[in-house]
């Protein structure tokens, strides 16, 4: 399986979760807004804050936390 | 203790996500009479009213916005205390219609709680507009909780809502169980068996919620289990089920169970909404693209920031100058009565009016500043800004989050400090709360917008306001960076938080928090201000001359001959020596002492000084009269940073909940401050900008 961070992955391309990386914390915060293992998620901007489409919701995720979450890419069309 | 028939008050509730419109639905049920406590957009006090409906008083009480109830965050644990402790009669869980499985992670969670439980499905109108209003019946079926459709921002639902509450206090609805799996249930089962009985000391919940708070690794349940009888042996099983949990699920038991919380609420979704919509952001999306871009996302948010500053500043003024020449005219008016005595005239026009009256004459920008600020958090921009600002805010130590708390601050320091609540961690919290102060609150302003209208020429006015405000906000970038390098060292939270759609501000909700506020600020006039205002006009009054001293003098020279002899002019006089290398003369020193009663006080106080000195001349004449724009310009820098006001002081030490911090700010801010000025003042003499004013008069 081919992950690459949430950092790395181009905006406006979407990936599966497949780990977040982390403390207790703050995996449980991520997991409490939506970001789950097996959650598609897109990335539509930014590599500061970065902001997702989660569940058709649109998160803000702090730039500290983008790279901790690891996505299988989706192939887009 | 649940309510009777016979008990004619019930307690109710609200919850529910920070976006949901709560505090719409609390103000839609309780109407004009709802008092919220504190600043538009951020609930962080809980906000309580009263009314009555079908004979039962309903006694409303919105709790903190909040995205879930493990108390990971003060917001949250103020929410749970509140329905575990004072439980109340009924729970209205606010649901944001058009954003449905995010607000029904809360409500699921308080579905578990077992409390009498009522969905208000708020925003009705969007969710169908959008194709995703679900068949409520069914859901409120699968749910096992009565849910109310309304658009509370145009009282749609409001009357129903009411009854659904009194039908839930009388006939508690039985909220279905939520279905966590095979090997999560196993574990509760056992949890909650009679071999481990769970109880918490005080706190009447079902067991199956504390087992499962076990197994989320709850800290706040798990101190109060253990000081429970037979507590280690509840905790011990519940480690043993979390580790069997772990092998089972391959990750931490909290976040298999986030995951099937999420399954169940997608699975009722599902059975309720005849196929997905996907459209609801492509709008939102589209102005993002623009709004929040690399490219013109901060130019514009600063164009945003500048001219809510502008726009505050220039229409107001109209109706300001309005203020100000009805209570120059009432002034006038009771100096002018013969039948009172002279301490009596003097007190009333130079104590009571010039005072009260020289800061209620800026309750038109006030209310400006409200109402724009409450704007861009209703339309979803505030949001954006703190998507923006991350990237700074991260740099200097603090988190998109701070931002919202520093906006607030631009109103008042006192709510901006309160909303520091949401913040987790606790360094970036308490870094925010010292600097807090340096943003320049509403009460600057009245100084700031004097000493500019007086000083300066009119084209650069707005300029300079400007500059002031960005000179706290780098001070304030600066001291974070220091006190999060040596004082509060330590991790950054984590930064998650919801981007809502924009959408269009419910205009209602707007100028009700803005009269609230305006409210707010002239109950701060009524009482702490005019206090203030007397007893200053005490210390100017006080000690008197003896009479041979100002015969023949005409009333203006007695007037100033009283002052200089005044209490205040000794204090000033005190402080001289060390104030004038930061160009305040005595008179501006002995402003300056008022001002820690609040900020605007400092107008106040040069009202009355100059008005004793001065007679008919209008205040700005006199300040240009008596001031360089590089005086006036330190005074305003001095008046941001020093000493921030009595009432930020106070709730300063309430939130870090010791004196010290208390103190700790205010002696830090006014040696920055002194230093600050110094070197601005010093500078600005030898580059030549302090020409053309008065040498001091002794």
């Amino acid at each position: 399986m081919n992950l690459t961070s949430l950092r790395d992955l181009r905006a406006g391309a979407s990936g599966v979760v497949r780990e977040v990386h982390g403390g207790h914390a703050m995996t449980h915060r991520l997991a409490e807004m939506g970001i789950l293992r097996g959650v598609t998620v897109r990335k539509l901007r930014g590599n500061g804050p970065a902001i997702l489409d989660c569940r058709g919701h649109r998160l803000i995720v702090g730039r500290g936390m983008i790279g901790d979450i690891m996505v299988e890419p989706l192939n887009s069309h | 203790m649940p309510n009777t028939e016979t008990l004619r008050e019930i307690v109710v509730a609200l919850a529910g996500n920070p976006n949901a419109g709560k505090t719409t639905v609390f103000n839609a049920l309780t109407g004009a009479r709802a008092h919220v406590g504190n600043y538009p957009g951020v609930t962080v006090e809980r906000g309580e009213a009263a009314f009555e409906h079908d004979g039962i008083r309903m006694r409303v009480v919105d709790l903190p916005g909040s995205y879930s109830l493990n108390a990971m965050s003060d917001d949250e644990r103020v929410a749970r205390d509140f329905i575990l402790r004072e439980k109340p009669g009924v729970v209205v869980g606010v649901v944001d219609g058009s954003n449905l499985e995010r607000n029904l992670y809360l409500f699921v969670q308080l579905m578990e709680l077992r409390v009498p439980l009522v969905l208000a499905f708020n925003k009705t109108d969007i969710a169908r507009r959008r194709g995703l209003l679900p068949d409520l019946d069914r859901l409120s079926t699968l749910l096992g909780v009565p849910i109310v459709p309304m658009v509370a921002c145009a009282d749609k639902g409001v009357m129903e809502l009411k009854n659904a509450v009194t039908a839930a206090a009388n006939r508690p609805p039985r909220p279905s169980d939520v279905r966590y799996g095979e090997d999560i249930e196993r574990e509760l089962d056992a949890l909650t068996s009679p071999a481990t009985p769970v109880q918490l000391p005080g706190i009447q919940v079902p067991p199956r919620w504390i087992a499962l708070k076990l197994i989320e690794n709850d800290e706040a349940i798990r101190s109060l289990a253990a000081a429970a009888a037979g507590g280690a042996k509840v905790l011990a099983a519940a480690d043993a089920a979390r580790a069997r949990l772990r092998r089972h699920t391959g990750q931490e038991p909290e976040l298999a169970v986030a995951d099937r919380r999420y399954g169940f609420i997608s699975g009722a979704c599902q059975e309720c909404m005849p196929g997905t919509a996907e459209t609801r952001h492509l709008a939102s999306d589209r102005v993002d693209d623009i709004l929040t871009s690399d490219a013109v996302g901060l130019p514009i948010f600063f164009v945003v920031m500048y001219l809510l500053f502008k726009l505050t500043f220039s229409f107001a003024e109209p109706a300001a100058e309005l203020i100000g020449s009805a209570f120059d005219t009432l002034s006038a008016a009771v100096a002018g009565t013969p039948a009172l005595p002279a301490w009596l005239r003097s007190l009333l026009a130079e104590g009571v009016l010039s005072g009260v009256g020289g800061v209620l004459r800026f309750a038109p920008n006030m209310a400006l500043l409200f109402f724009f600020i409450a704007f861009l958090e209703e339309t979803g921009y505030m949001a954006r800004g703190a998507f923006l600002m991350d990237r700074f805010m991260h740099r200097i130590g603090l988190h998109g989050r701070s931002f919202v708390p520093m906006v607030i601050g631009f109103g008042c320091t006192v709510p901006a400090v309160m909303a520091t609540r949401s913040l987790r961690n606790r360094t970036t919290r308490m870094t925010t709360i010292m600097v807090l102060p340096l943003i320049s609150c509403g009460a600057r302003f009245p100084i700031y917008s004097l000493l500019i209208a007086a000083l300066f020429p009119a084209g650069a006015r707005a300029a300079i306001l400007m500059t002031l405000y960005l000179i706290g906000i780098a001070l304030a970038a600066a001291a974070s960076l220091v006190l999060r390098k040596t004082v509060f060292a330590g991790d950054t939270e984590p930064f998650v938080m919801e981007l809502p759609p924009y959408r269009a501000p419910p205009l209602r909700a707007l100028f009700s928090h803005t009269l609230e506020r305006l409210k707010l600020f002239a109950r701060k006039a009524a009482t702490v201000i005019l206090g203030a205002s007397v007893i200053l006009w005490g210390l100017t009054t006080f000690p008197r001359p003896a009479p041979p001293r100002v015969e023949g003098l005409s009333p203006a020279e007695a007037r100033r001959v009283a002052v200089e002899g005044s209490a205040a002019a000794t204090i000033g006089r005190w402080m001289a020596p060390a104030m004038r290398h930061i160009g305040f003369d005595w008179q501006a020193s002995t402003a300056l002492v008022g001002a820690f009663a609040a900020k605007e006080i400092f107008v106040a106080q040069l009202g009355i000084i100059n008005a004793v000195d001065t007679g008919e001349e209008s205040l700005a004449m006199k300040l240009r009269s008596r001031y360089t724009p590089l005086q006036g310009f330190c005074m305003m820098i001095f008046s941001l940073i020093s000493l921030p006001c009595v009432a930020t002081f106070a709730v300063t030490r309430t939130e870090t909940g010791t004196w010290r911090w208390a103190i700790a700010q205010a002696v830090g801010l006014t040696l920055l401050a002194y230093a600050v000025t110094f070197v601005v003042y010093q500078t600005g003499l030898f580059l030549g900008f302090g020409a053309g004013g008065r040498p001091f008069a002794a």
